[in-house]
C-alpha cells in the first residue's frame, strides 16, 4: 500500500543515498569502538557536521537516530540543547563571537556590530556566497584574551575591530590562523 | 530485609516512614498534608521541573522539591510556611509570565491544574512581563490532536508517558532554557512521526497544551442537515465512562441515559459498536480457527486498536502477517451501516453521515486511513459514482469528552434521563461485546465464540477468569476440549513491545494475542474523560463486567441480528465478501 505524506514518520523516511548509508554506519561503528562499546554523541555530530558542510541534515539525524538506538526525537532533542549545533543549513565557516559578560565589558558588541557590516548579515544569518554563517555564543572558555571569537574550530582573542577584515579573508581563502 | 524506619517532623508533628520515602509521599500519605504538585506523576514522570512542590527543610539552605527529595533520619519539614507560600506564588507567576490565560476559552478549563493551582495559592496579579514576542505555531499536523506550545509548562509529562508508558518516543524536548518546548523530531508535528495517535500524553497533560482535534462542528452541521441521515455508534469503553462527565459516580453504567441523550441530540439512529464488536468476533474468531486448523501464522494478533495498528505498522513491519486482517470494531460499522443496512432501508448511501463516539483518539487517525473507503468501492459500479464522489466508511470520530461537551452544549440534564434502547437492527449486541472496553474483553469473546464452534458443545462457565485483570501483561492456557490454547493480553505498548519482540525472533509460544494500545484497553483511552481517581480504571472495569452479566446474550455467535447479517448479506464469516468488506491490509511505515 501506499504512503501518504500525512503518515510517513519523517523520522525513519530517509532519501540518502546508498554511500551516504555506509558512511553513518562506519561513522557510529568506528565511534562506539573508540569509546570502547559506548557512543559519544558529541563526537558523532561533529563528524556529520564536517561532512555535512555545518549542518545536520533531517535525513541523516533520522538514520543515526535508528544506528544508535534512539528515537529522532530524542536525538532532535540532544541536537537542539546544544547551541553549537544545528539543524539548518549553515555556511561553510561557521563565526562564533562571544556575547557573555568578559567578552561584552571588553567591547564585544563593536566586534559584533563590525562583523555584521562587513560580512551583511545578522546573527544565525548566513552569507549570500554561503561562505560565513554568524553566530552569537555564550562563554568560548577563554575570558582572558576577551573579546574572543571562534571561526570552525580556530579561536581569536584580544580582538579589535580592525582584525576582521584579515581573518575573514585568510578564512576565506582557505587557510587558519 | 526490613526497611528501616525514618523519624521525621512534618509541621511540628513527628511521623516514621520507611527508608526511601520522598517529602512529598510522607506529608500526602503519613501525615495528610496536601502539598501542591504540577509536574510530578507518580512512577512515571518524577523529575522536579516545576519546583511547585516546595517545601522548607531546617537546616537546607534553599527550598527542597518535595516531589524528588527523599526523607532523611530526623528531617524537620515545614509545607506552609510564608516562604515557601511565597515561592510557590512566584513560581507559578513565572509560568503564567509568557501563558495566553485564555481561561475563558479554553478546552481544558474546568481541569486545569494550573489555573486550579493559581486560583488556590491566590495569585491575582503577574509581576513578570512576557518575554516572548510571538505567540508558538500550533501543532496542528495530526489527525487525532492538537498540541499548543504556548500553553504547556515543560512539566514533561507527556514525554515521559510517550517514552516509558506508550514506547513510542515521539516527544521530547528541545531547545534549552526558556526557548524549550516540547515537539517532535525536526519540529515536523505529531502527524509526520511515529506518535500513533493513542491520546495518553493529552490525559496527563496538567493544562490545556494538548487537545484533540474536535470534529464537533462537523456533526452539528450533519444534525443540522435535513439531506443527511445521520447514525450513531458508541463504543462500549464509552458506557461506563460518560457518566463521570456528568457528575455521576465514577464506574456508573450510562448506557441507558447515553442512548437517550444522543437521540436528544437529533441522531436519525442511535446504534451500537457492540454490535460491530459481535461482527468482528465472528471474522476473528473464525480466522484464528482457520489458522489453527490450516498451520496458518500464528501467535494470531488482534487489530482493533489503531493506536496499536500504527505501532506495528512503524515497529514491526516485518510481522504485520501476524496481525489479524479484520477491521476495527468502529471501521467494520461504517462499512456495514452504508453497505447492508442501506441496502436494507432502501437508503442512498451517500446520505449517511456515520459519526462514532469513542474513548480514543487514534480513531480520529484511523477513519482517515485512505483504505477505509469500502462501502464506496461497493457501491461505486452499482450506482455509477466517479471517483470523486468518494465517501469515509465512518464520517465523523468523537470521543467521550467530545460527546459529552455536545450534549452540555444542548442543555441536556443527562443524569436526570430516562434510560433507553439501542436502535435495531444495529444495535443489538451481546455481553462478548461489551468486554471489548477491558483489557483482556477481545480475547474472552474470541474464546467464548471460538470454544463452542470447536467443540460444538457449550460452554458452562463463560467468564475466563483468567484473562482479566489491569496488569500490563496477562497470559493463560485455555483447555478446550482436549487442545490447549496458549493466550497472551497486553495492554500498553510498552507491553506490546515485549511481546512482539518474541514474535519477531519466531520465540512466541502463544497461539493468540490481544494487544490494546492504551494502559487498561480501551476503557483507559485517550478519549475519555479525565479523572483524578487512580483506581479509574478499575472502577469502569468493574462496570464493564457487570454489564456483560446482565446481558441475556453473553455469546457473539448468538447474536440475533449478527446471525441475521450472515443469512441475508455476508453469507459465512470469513467469506469472501465479508473479506471484501470487513477485512483490511496494512502498510510498512518504517521505510527502512
Ligand atoms: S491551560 Fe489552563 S491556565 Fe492555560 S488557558 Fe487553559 S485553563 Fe487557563
Ligand atoms: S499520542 Fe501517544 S504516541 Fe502520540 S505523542 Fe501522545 S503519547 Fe506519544
Ligand atoms: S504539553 Fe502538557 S504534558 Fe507536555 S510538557 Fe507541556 S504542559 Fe507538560
Ligand atoms: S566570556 Fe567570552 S570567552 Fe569567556
Ligand atoms: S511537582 Fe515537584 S517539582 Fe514539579
Amino acid at each position: 500500500m501506499e504512503l501518504d505524506n500525512v503518515t510517513r514518520p519523517v523520522g525513519q523516511a530517509q532519501p540518502l543515498s546508498d554511500e551516504d548509508r555506509r558512511f553513518l554506519r562506519e561513522l557510529v561503528e568506528t565511534n562506539r569502538i573508540e569509546h570502547h562499546g559506548r557512543l559519544s554523541y558529541m563526537d558523532i555530530m561533529f563528524d556529520l557536521e564536517h561532512r555535512y558542510g555545518n549542518s545536520l541534515p533531517g535525513p541523516v539525524l533520522g538514520e543515526v537516530a535508528r544506528l544508535v538506538g534512539t528515537s529522532p526525537a530524542q536525538l532532535n532533542g540532544f541536537v537542539t540543547f546544544y547551541t553549537m549545533l544545528s539543524t539548518a543549513p549553515r555556511g561553510k565557516h561557521v563565526v562564533r563571537v562571544c556575547t557573555s559578560g568578559p567578552c561584552h565589558v571588553s567591547g564585544a558588541p563593536a566586534i559584533l556590530s563590525s562583523l555584521r557590516q562587513l560580512l551583511g548579515v545578522g546573527i544565525g544569518e548566513t552569507t549570500p556566497d554561503g561562505e560565513f554563517t554568524l553566530e552569537g555564543s555564550s562563554c568560548l572558555g577563554i575570558c582572558g584574551v576577551s573579546p574572543a571569537l571562534m571561526i570552525d574550530d580556530d579561536a581569536y582573542g584580544n580582538l579589535t575591530p580592525e582584525d576582521l577584515p584579515r581573518i575573514l579573508d585568510t578564512k576565506r581563502a582557505g587557510g587558519a590562523q | 530485609m526490613e526497611t528501616r524506619m525514618l523519624n521525621v517532623r512534618i509541621n511540628g508533628r513527628d511521623y516514621q516512614v520507611p527508608d526511601g520515602t520522598t517529602i512529598l509521599k510522607a506529608a500526602r500519605e503519613y501525615a495528610k498534608i496536601d502539598v501542591p504538585t504540577l509536574c510530578y506523576l507518580e512512577g512515571i514522570s518524577e523529575e522536579g521541573a516545576c519546583a511547585i512542590c516546595v517545601v522548607e527543610v531546617k537546616g537546607a539552605r534553599n527550598l527542597q522539591r518535595a516531589c524528588v527529595v527523599k526523607v532523611g533520619e530526623g528531617m524537620e519539614v515545614w509545607t506552609n510556611t510564608s516562604r515557601v507560600r511565597e515561592a510557590r506564588k512566584l513560581n507559578v507567576e513565572l509560568l503564567l509570565a509568557n501563558h495566553p490565560k485564555d481561561c475563558l476559552m479554553c478546552e481544558k478549563s474546568q481541569i486545569c491544574d494550573l489555573r486550579e493551582l493559581a486560583s488556590e495559592l491566590g495569585v491575582r496579579e503577574v509581576e513578570f512581563p512576557r518575554t516572548r514576542t510571538d505567540l508558538l505555531p500550533l501543532d496542528n499536523t495530526s489527525l487525532s490532536l492538537v498540541r499548543d506550545p504556548n500553553k504547556c509548562v515543560l512539566c514533561r509529562r507527556c514525554v515521559n508517558v510517550c517514552a516509558k508508558v506508550q514506547s513510542v518516543y515521539a516527544i521530547d524536548i528541545m531547545g534549552r532554557g526558556s526557548n524549550s518546548t516540547v515537539s517532535t523530531f525536526l519540529d515536523a508535528g505529531l502527524g509526520n512521526v511515529e506518535c500513533v495517535n493513542c491520546g495518553q500524553c493529552l490525559l496527563v497533560c496538567p493544562t490545556g497544551a494538548i487537545t484533540e482535534r474536535s470534529e464537533i462542528p462537523d456533526v452539528w452541521k450533519a444534525l443540522g442537515d435535513p439531506d443527511k441521515i445521520v447514525v450513531v455508534e458508541t463504543a462500549p469503553a464509552v458506557r461506563v465512562a460518560i457518566g463521570e462527565e456528568f457528575g455521576m459516580p465514577d464506574g456508573t453504567q450510562a448506557t441507558g441515559k447515553m442512548a437517550a441523550a444522543l437521540r436528544s441530540l437529533g441522531f436519525d439512529k442511535v446504534f451500537d459498536t457492540d454490535f460491530s464488536a459481535d461482527l468482528t468476533i465472528m471474522e476473528e474468531g473464525f480466522e484464528l480457527i482457520g489458522r489453527i486448523k490450516n498451520g496458518g501464522t500464528l501467535p494470531l494478533i488482534t487489530s482493533c486498536s489503531p493506536g496499536w495498528i500504527k505501532f506495528a505498522e512503524t515497529f514491526f513491519p516485518k510481522v504485520m502477517d501476524h496481525v489479524s486482517t479484520c477491521k476495527s470494531p468502529q471501521q467494520m460499522f461504517g462499512t456495514v451501516t452504508k453497505t447492508y443496512w442501506a441496502e436494507k432501508m432502501g437508503i442512498d448511501p451517500r446520505k449517511i453521515v456515520v459519526v462514532s463516539v469513542m474513548p480514543c483518539t487514534a480513531k480520529k487517525f484511523e477513519k482517515e486511513r485512505p483504505e477505509m473507503k469500502t462501502a464506496f468501492h461497493y457501491w461505486q459500479e452499482k450506482l455509477g459514482l466517479k471517483d470523486e464522489e468518494s465517501f469515509k466508511d465512518v464520517d465523523c470520530v468523537l470521543t467521550t469528552r467530545e460527546a459529552a461537551q455536545m450534549i452540555r452544549e444542548a442543555g441536556i440534564d443527562f443524569a436526570s434521563l430516562p434510560d433507553e434502547d439501542f436502535d435495531k437492527p444495529l444495535g443489538e449486541s451481546t455481553g462478548a461485546a461489551v468486554i471489548f472496553g477491558a483489557t483482556g474483553g477481545v480475547m474472552e469473546a474470541a474464546l467464548r465464540t471460538a470454544y463452542e464452534v470447536i467443540t460444538t458443545k457449550s460452554l458452562a462457565k463463560l467468564d475466563f477468569e483468567d484473562v482479566r485483570g489491569l496488569e500490563g501483561i496477562k497470559s493463560a492456557d485455555v483447555d478446550i476440549d482436549g487442545m490447549t490454547l496458549k493466550v497472551a493480553i497486553a495492554n500498553g505498548r510498552g507491553n506490546a513491545r515485549v511481546l512482539m519482540e518474541q514474535v519477531q525472533k519466531g520465540e512466541s509460544p502463544y497461539h493468540f494475542i490481544e494487544i490494546m494500545c492504551c494502559p487498561g484497553g480501551c476503557l483507559g483511552g485517550g478519549g475519555q474523560p479525565i479523572s483524578d481517581n487512580p483506581d479509574i480504571k478499575k472502577r469502569r472495569a468493574e462496570a464493564i463486567y457487570r454489564e456483560d452479566a446482565g446481558k441475556p446474550i453473553r455469546k457473539s455467535h448468538e447474536n440475533p441480528e449478527v446471525k441475521e447479517i450472515y443469512k441475508d448479506f455476508l453469507g459465512e464469516p470469513n467469506s469472501e465478501k465479508a473479506h471484501h468488506l470487513l477485512h483490511t491490509e496494512y502498510c510498512d511505515r518504517s521505510c527502512e
